[in-house]
């Protein structure tokens, strides 16, 4: 009899549909080639110098496999971060889990053909950043194909236990929840809760992990990678991986390896025990809506019938869906509203030596006549970022899925809803930086006069990544999916959104940097840069947009 | 009234799914379009609502072609769906607002029409729950009240029956009815025979994109020479295409 877990798994990978890519189209392949040979050699080439430049300071004292170890915390804590957001949207909010629920599979074989697909998704995550490490420094150890064969069983294994870690938490606090009647919002409530958790897991991590600097000096005078363990004291399993990989050649290595793989495995079973214990009774009733039936009088119907121009009624109906749609929330809307969360986490709550001077030297920046206009250059920068990140308009195309056909019944042109759902991007993107703005204004003792100035500019770094985003998903939509998770969480325009954003960044970033703009001449370079930029992206979308939206037959 | 002149629709992979397709849609009558599934009936209708374009050919709903003045076209037509499952996650009387908008119905006008259609469907004490708990045939009816709010002259509905309760569908009957007493334009899909045996002033049989036949059921008889079910002489008719 086969394995139903992989029978499963397999079947949610295939039905999942990929990244929305579609190599028969023009587009779709054009904008993969792009990234295959322009954005990805530059990142890979920065990523390749930096770690060059860790490894030419480590080596000398012996430290070297500090290297190691870092990208191999990195890795767990990237899973932990992203493979929450997967876990509480594959787990609780997609609809194919009612279609397995009647079948008669375990719950665990559910959980686990589910932990399997985000698996394969966090490799490839962590491809970015494992894989240029390891290989580096398999090179310049000159190792032998054991350890590149160790390096991949340990890749493999790697992503377990954090997004093990990360699916208890959900698992546990769905279980909670289900208990009440108010499902669906206590639903959305938790998985905020867990992400929230979830970070600040991995933040506390991190603080842990500081230790004082006698410390390292003693670590430091025993040299022979003494150093590289330390990193690895949260996540138990990533010590082993580093000593398997470490001390390849020799038994203890081995050992290591097995110890490595025994515990990744155990941890798995466990996470399997508990998903027979509290999986099915967490999600249950996954899909039920609550029904009032009240009575609708005459006058009740007089304060309920409201009358919009249809721009405002479209808008307001992309926004609703995606602060009532769980999948689209805690996606798209929650993580714009983590960063000045995060910010005064690390900056303020728990600050250490670090931070403090670190919010010493911005406060001085910020408040310094000669620097403030970099500090704009920076601070557009970092609102463009802010503003790719979410995938808003980057899946507002996608996130219509088979339903696209009524926008294109409805009597509204294309233009117009081009603009409502471009207006969503920005309207959101707007109302999530405003806060990281006050905070920062705040807590960075800004003049008022700058904090003015960022508030009103924020608004074109925002409507330039919006636009691209709209434009990237016009071309290339993945409207192919049976639950929501697939059309914002697998879709790669959300990705070149973003690859796009950090490009407007580094612009932002070397302009006034290498031209050193004084406030004066940033407030006019930099502006004119953005709204060039969005005004070529306006022609582009009333263009190429609308007619990609008008030939859009589904 | 609705004009089709050579309409014809491929779809990519080279399945020509409306071939050479010409038909008129006269107001004052209930015109059924029948034909098995996947014979051409939904693409039809997906190109006089404006969600397809024809590869060539040229469609027109009260004069207006549909090409040239797309807008103008859609806000004439009242379009019921064969799918009702849209809009879940808003309310029944958000739904209702939006699409109010959506067609520029005035507040008045609105709440008479929202009142009048809800009371008749039974609809009124659910429009404060979202979409999303209504059963399939309270979907197909928010759907349908959705789709006449802006009082078009034009209803186009596909398999409009489907998910409807006795009741339901004879109110619907009825209002297809008097819609077209009041001498404008009916064009419904159905594979259910008995309901277009006994609502259609006129049909059309469509098989393989093709259209078969145009008539009333009289002359469908007359066509065949017997006195035979609408149901024996459809079978008879698709079945000589194979």
């Amino acid at each position: 009899m086969k394995n139903k877990t992989l029978i499963l798994a397999r079947v949610m990978l295939k039905n999942g549909g990929g990244f929305g890519f579609n190599l028969k189209n023009k587009g779709s392949l054009a904008l993969l080639l792009l990234v295959l040979f322009v954005s990805l050699p530059i990142m890979i080439y920065g990523l390749v110098e930096m770690i060059a430049f860790f490894y030419e300071g480590l080596a000398p004292i012996g430290q070297e496999g500090v290297l190691l170890s870092w990208g191999l915390v990195m890795s767990s804590l990237m899973v932990l971060f992203f493979g929450i957001f997967h876990v509480v949207s594959s787990f609780y909010f997609a609809k194919d889990i009612e279609t397995y629920l009647p079948m008669p599979v375990r719950p665990r074989q559910i959980v686990g053909a589910k932990f399997l697909v985000i698996l394969l998704y966090e490799y490839l995550l962590i491809s970015f950043i494992y894989l240029p490490i390891v290989i580096y420094f398999g090179v310049r150890e000159g190792c032998g194909l054991l350890y590149y064969l160790y390096a991949l069983l340990a890749m493999a294994l790697l992503p377990v236990l954090p997004l093990a870690l990360g699916t208890l938490m959900v698992m546990l606090i769905m279980r909670m929840i289900n208990l009440t009647r108010y499902r669906e919002l206590l639903r959305i409530i938790g998985g905020t809760f867990a992400i929230f958790l979830g970070l600040a897991v991995s933040f506390a991590m991190q603080k842990f992990n500081q230790i004082t600097p006698d410390e390292i000096e003693e670590l430091v005078q025993a040299g022979s990678n003494s150093l590289a363990l330390l990193e690895t004291k949260l996540f138990p399993t990533v010590r082993w991986a580093v000593q398997a990989l470490l001390h390849y050649q020799i038994a203890s290595g081995l050992t290591s390896l097995l110890i490595f793989v025994g515990l990744s495995l155990v941890i798995f079973a466990a996470l399997l025990l508990l998903a027979e214990l509290v999986y099915i009774k967490g999600v249950i009733g996954i899909s039920e809506a609550g029904s009032r039936r009240q009575r609708v009088r005459e006058d009740d119907l007089v304060r309920l019938v409201k009358r919009r121009p249809a721009l405002a009624a479209y808008l307001l109906n992309e926004i609703k869906l995606l602060l009532r749609t769980p999948v689209y929330f805690l996606n798209c809307i929650l993580p714009e509203f983590i960063w000045p969360v995060f910010f005064v986490f690390s900056f303020i709550v728990v600050p250490d030596r670090d931070s403090t001077r670190m919010l010493a030297a911005l406060t001085s920046i910020l408040n310094d006549p000669n620097t403030m206009g970099a500090a704009l250059g920076v601070t557009l920068a970092i609102l463009a970022f802010i503003g790719g990140s979410n995938g808003i308009t980057a899946t507002s195309i996608s996130r219509e899925g088979k339903e696209l056909y009524i926008k294109r019944y409805i009597p509204v042109s294309y233009r117009q809803q081009l603009m409502a759902k471009l207006l969503s991007g920005i309207v959101i993107g707007y109302a999530g930086v405003v806060p990281v703005i006050l905070v920062l204004a705040v807590f960075l003792k800004v003049p008022a006069y700058f904090t003015a100035i960022v508030m009103i500019l924020a608004l074109l770094p925002l409507t330039l990544t919006s636009m691209c985003g709209l434009l990237l998903d016009l071309l290339n939509p993945k409207l192919e999916w049976d639950t929501e998770q697939k059309a914002v969480k697998q879709n790669i325009n959300v990705f070149f959104t973003m690859l796009f954003s950090i490009a407007v960044a580094v612009i932002m970033i070397a302009v006034s940097f290498i031209l050193d703009l004084t406030l004066a001449w940033a407030l006019i370079v930099l502006p004119v840069i953005l709204l060039a930029g969005c005004i070529g992206f306006y022609y582009l979308l009333a263009t190429v947009g609308v007619a990609a939206f008008r030939n859009r037959e589904g | 009234m609705i004009t089709l002149e050579h309409v014809n629709k491929t779809y990519p992979g080279g399945v020509k799914a409306v071939d050479n397709v010409s038909l008129t849609v006269p107001s004052g009558e209930i015109f059924g379009f029948l034909g098995p599934n996947g014979a051409g009936k939904t693409t039809a209708i997906k190109m006089i609502t404006g969600i397809l374009h024809p590869d060539s050919g040229v469609i027109k709903v009260n004069g207006i072609n549909i090409a040239e003045n797309p807008l103008e076209v859609k806000k004439q037509i009242g379009f019921v769906p064969d799918d009702p499952n849209m809009f879940l996650r808003l309310k029944g009387i958000e739904y209702l607002n939006f699409m109010g908008d959506i067609y520029d119905v005035p507040s008045d006008e609105r709440k008479a029409r929202i009142s009048d259609l809800c009371k008749r469907f039974e609809m009124t004490d659910v429009l404060r729950d979202p979409i999303q708990s209504y059963s399939h045939g309270m979907r197909q009816k928010i759907v349908i009240i959705g789709a006449l709010l802006h009082n078009p002259s034009v209803w186009i509905l596909d398999e409009p029956m489907t998910g409807l309760d006795p009741r339901s569908s004879f109110l619907l009957k009825t209002m297809m009815r008097e819609h077209v007493d009041n001498n404008r334009t009916l064009f419904f899909s159905t594979h259910v025979l008995d309901v277009a045996e006994k609502i259609c002033d006129r049909i059309a049989i469509i098989n393989r994109g093709r259209i078969l036949f145009t008539g009333t059921i009289d002359e469908m008889r007359e066509h065949f020479r017997k006195n035979a079910s609408l149901e024996s002489m459809f079978l008879e008719l698709t079945d000589n295409e194979k």
